[in-house]
């Protein structure tokens, strides 16, 4: 199963990466939000952990553009940016869940797993 | 709307949790036992911090800066000595790495402080109701003097700081957080 993850800082896409390999997902990565739409595309992954403050395009607009192209998308918003308006923009742009950083590995496996089986 | 004087007593007292939570974000990330100390509201001049900065640490010195917009401007400033960023590097990325800190070394140090600044802001942002987000983080290998140059918030500043230590060891780092009322 393929995941997209969309971080401008490769040490999180590290982190994230060895996470999810761990439990057997393959890793895409996009370094800002332009590239993870475009890669969305080319790739349709199962899902998407999007961070929120990224240069070029940020993780809502992103989440925006990729959920009106496939309506089915599943983004979950994985930033540190955890702000009662933020969280509101991101569900609106079509996220379908928000892990706030500093998370434990555990909760954002509970989301994935979650929305990678709905 | 808020007058000026009711905005300053709601950022004296909204800045002792906002450290706290800063506090607390960085022993989550980094898996060490930070905890807050010495942390301050206070009237500076711009000019002592290089000052301030160096009674701390010692040349070279890294330093996380984040801009702050929507509820004030702000510049958001974390800064360690070469040593601690490179044992804070060492314990984020789970083996020993060297000095000068490569780029996965810096990228762990710049999302330090995208999650430190961006933990302070939320408190403020959950108070205010209102979306106070940072631009994306900078890192800089610098000197205490170089570093107040750049950041040059202005000749008399509003400033929150606060040490950060982790409990019987030798690891600090410094949170410096100076907002602008003016938009």
């Amino acid at each position: 199963m393929k995941i997209l993850i969309a971080d401008d800082a490769a040490f999180m896409r590290m982190r994230l990466k060895k996470l999810l390999e761990q439990e057997g997902y393959e890793v895409v990565e996009a370094a800002n939000g332009q590239e993870a739409v475009s890669l969305y595309a080319e790739h349709h992954p199962s899902a998407v952990l999007m961070d929120i403050t990224m240069p070029e395009m940020d993780g809502v607009a992103a989440t925006q553009a990729i959920c009106q192209s496939d309506p089915k998308a599943r983004v979950i918003m994985v930033s540190a940016l955890g702000q009662q308006a933020m969280i509101v923009s991101a569900i609106k742009a079509g996220a379908k869940d928000f892990v706030v950083k500093p998370y434990e590995p555990e909760r954002v496996m509970q989301a994935l797993s979650k929305w990678v089986s709905a | 709307m808020l007058e000026a004087q009711e905005i300053l007593a709601i950022w004296q007292k909204a800045s002792v949790p906002a450290l706290s939570k800063a506090g607390l974000a960085l022993k989550q990330f980094s898996g060490l036992d930070f905890a807050v100390t010495e942390s301050d509201v206070t009237v500076v001049s711009w000019s002592t911090m290089a000052e301030r900065l160096k009674r701390i640490f010692t040349n070279p010195l890294y330093a996380v800066h984040l801009q702050a917009v929507g509820l004030f401007q702000a510049h958001i400033l974390l800064v360690f000595s070469d040593e601690d960023s490179q044992r804070l590097a060492s314990a984020l990325i789970g083996e020993p790495v060297e000095l000068p800190l490569d780029s996965m070394g810096e990228s762990a140090m710049a999302e330090v402080g995208n999650v430190v600044g961006t933990a302070f802001l939320n408190v403020f942002s959950d108070i205010f109701h209102a979306v106070w987000e940072p631009t994306t983080p900078r890192l800089l290998v610098t000197t205490a003097e170089e570093l107040t140059q750049e950041i040059s918030p202005g000749t008399t500043v509003l400033m929150t700081e606060a040490m950060f230590r982790v409990t019987d060891e030798a690891v600090s780092a410094e949170i410096v957080v100076v907002p602008s009322f003016t938009r």
